[in-house]
């Protein structure tokens, strides 16, 4: 193969092979476009009208690990979680509650019968809690309404 | 020969150094586009399913909300009404009818002792008594629990189920209130509330 004739076929090699590369290219950037476009058309169709409202009810039923405080390791645990989301008001209210702990080995339950919520005029929303408290010595029924508001819980009235 | 090698192994770097460019989460994407779709695939059903869900969420609590707003107008002339006992449920949409008729006429003998004991508390800061001033310690009382009612609509985000909730406010700052579950459009259940001193 003299010099002339390996320059040519060296060439049309490259050139072959730069064309396969670019559409190769070209093919993958679509393909990638139109994964992305995909998932951000699924993303801005998803219906999150109800999103704050789960969030907020979350929180509430937190709110409710209160009622199950037994011991200083539990109130710590429970201060953890929910500390942060309490309003200057009640995470005085809070603190002052660690007073008052005993060191109850019997667990304290709480549980959830029915929540439901509502969207105040201010935006904060408010949650009707009812459930059902079983210590070693009592089994009752209760009532509480929990508002959020911004994330946070800015009041707790028990019925 | 050499100038041509030359270019091929410049061209080379070149496409390494493009190919470099590439995220490889994108490669692993593109080379394994069965399962990406699948993926896309389940996403686009996991998005159906949620919006389907609130789609459904909304418009029972659209109709239970409007139930509970048609029997509101015919509630609070009911309640306004001093005269008036007993509610004529007559023809609306109630599953329990006569446990809501109890409970409307406890709500209102307890709204018409709050309003009495209102008056007498009005009565005792008044200076000397006198017809004239009664009634209108009166009006002020009335108007004072009417202007308080307020009407909430609580919504169970599973069912799309409505609880309204019909409350005043007491000068001592406890607050009455009657509840009425509405589901599938029709009041399925009702409960008097009393919250003690805000």
């Amino acid at each position: 193969m003299n010099k002339s004739n390996f320059k040519k076929i060296s060439l049309i090699i490259v050139g072959i092979s730069l064309i396969a590369f670019i559409i190769l290219f070209f093919n993958f950037y679509a393909y990638i476009s139109y994964y992305n476009t995909r998932i951000e058309d699924i993303q801005n169709q998803y219906d999150t009208r109800l999103d704050d409202y789960e969030n907020n009810k979350n929180l509430a039923l937190k709110y409710l690990d209160i009622y199950t405080i037994n011991n200083p390791q539990k109130y710590t645990e429970v201060k953890d979680s929910i500390f942060q989301h309490l309003s200057e008001n009640l995470q005085k209210e809070f603190t002052d509650l660690e007073k008052n702990i005993s060191n109850d080995s019997y667990e304290k339950k709480c549980i959830i019968q029915d929540i439901k919520g509502t969207v105040e005029d201010t935006g904060s929303q408010i949650f009707k809690v009812e459930f059902k408290l079983i210590d070693r010595y009592t089994n009752s029924d209760s009532i509480i309404f929990i508002t959020i508001s911004n994330n946070k819980i800015i009041s707790a009235t028990e019925l | 020969m050499i100038r041509t090698l030359k270019k091929l192994v410049i061209l080379t770097l070149l496409l390494f150094t493009l190919t470099g460019c590439v995220n490889r989460d994108e490669i692993s994407l593109y080379l394994n586009k069965e399962q990406t779709e699948s993926e896309i695939e389940k996403l686009e059903k996991e998005k159906n399913q949620n919006n389907g869900e609130v789609n459904r969420v909304f418009k029972s609590y659209n109709t239970n909300k409007n139930a509970a707003i048609r029997f509101e107008e015919d509630i609070l002339p009911y309640l306004k009404d001093l005269n008036l006992i007993k509610f004529d449920i007559g023809r609306r949409s109630i599953k329990s009818e006569s446990f809501l008729q109890y409970n409307l006429i406890v709500f209102k003998t307890q709204l018409l002792v709050d309003i009495e004991n209102a008056v007498n508390e009005e009565l005792l800061q008044l200076q000397s008594y006198s017809n004239i001033a009664a009634k209108e310690a009166e009006e002020r009382a009335v108007e004072q629990i009417f202007n308080s009612i307020e009407i909430d609509y609580f919504l169970d985000s599973d069912t799309g189920h409505v609880e309204q909730m019909i409350m005043y406010k007491n000068k001592d700052g406890s607050n009455r209130i009657i509840s009425l579950t509405w589901r599938y459009g029709s009041c399925s259940k009702t409960n008097i509330l009393t919250s003690g001193e805000a």
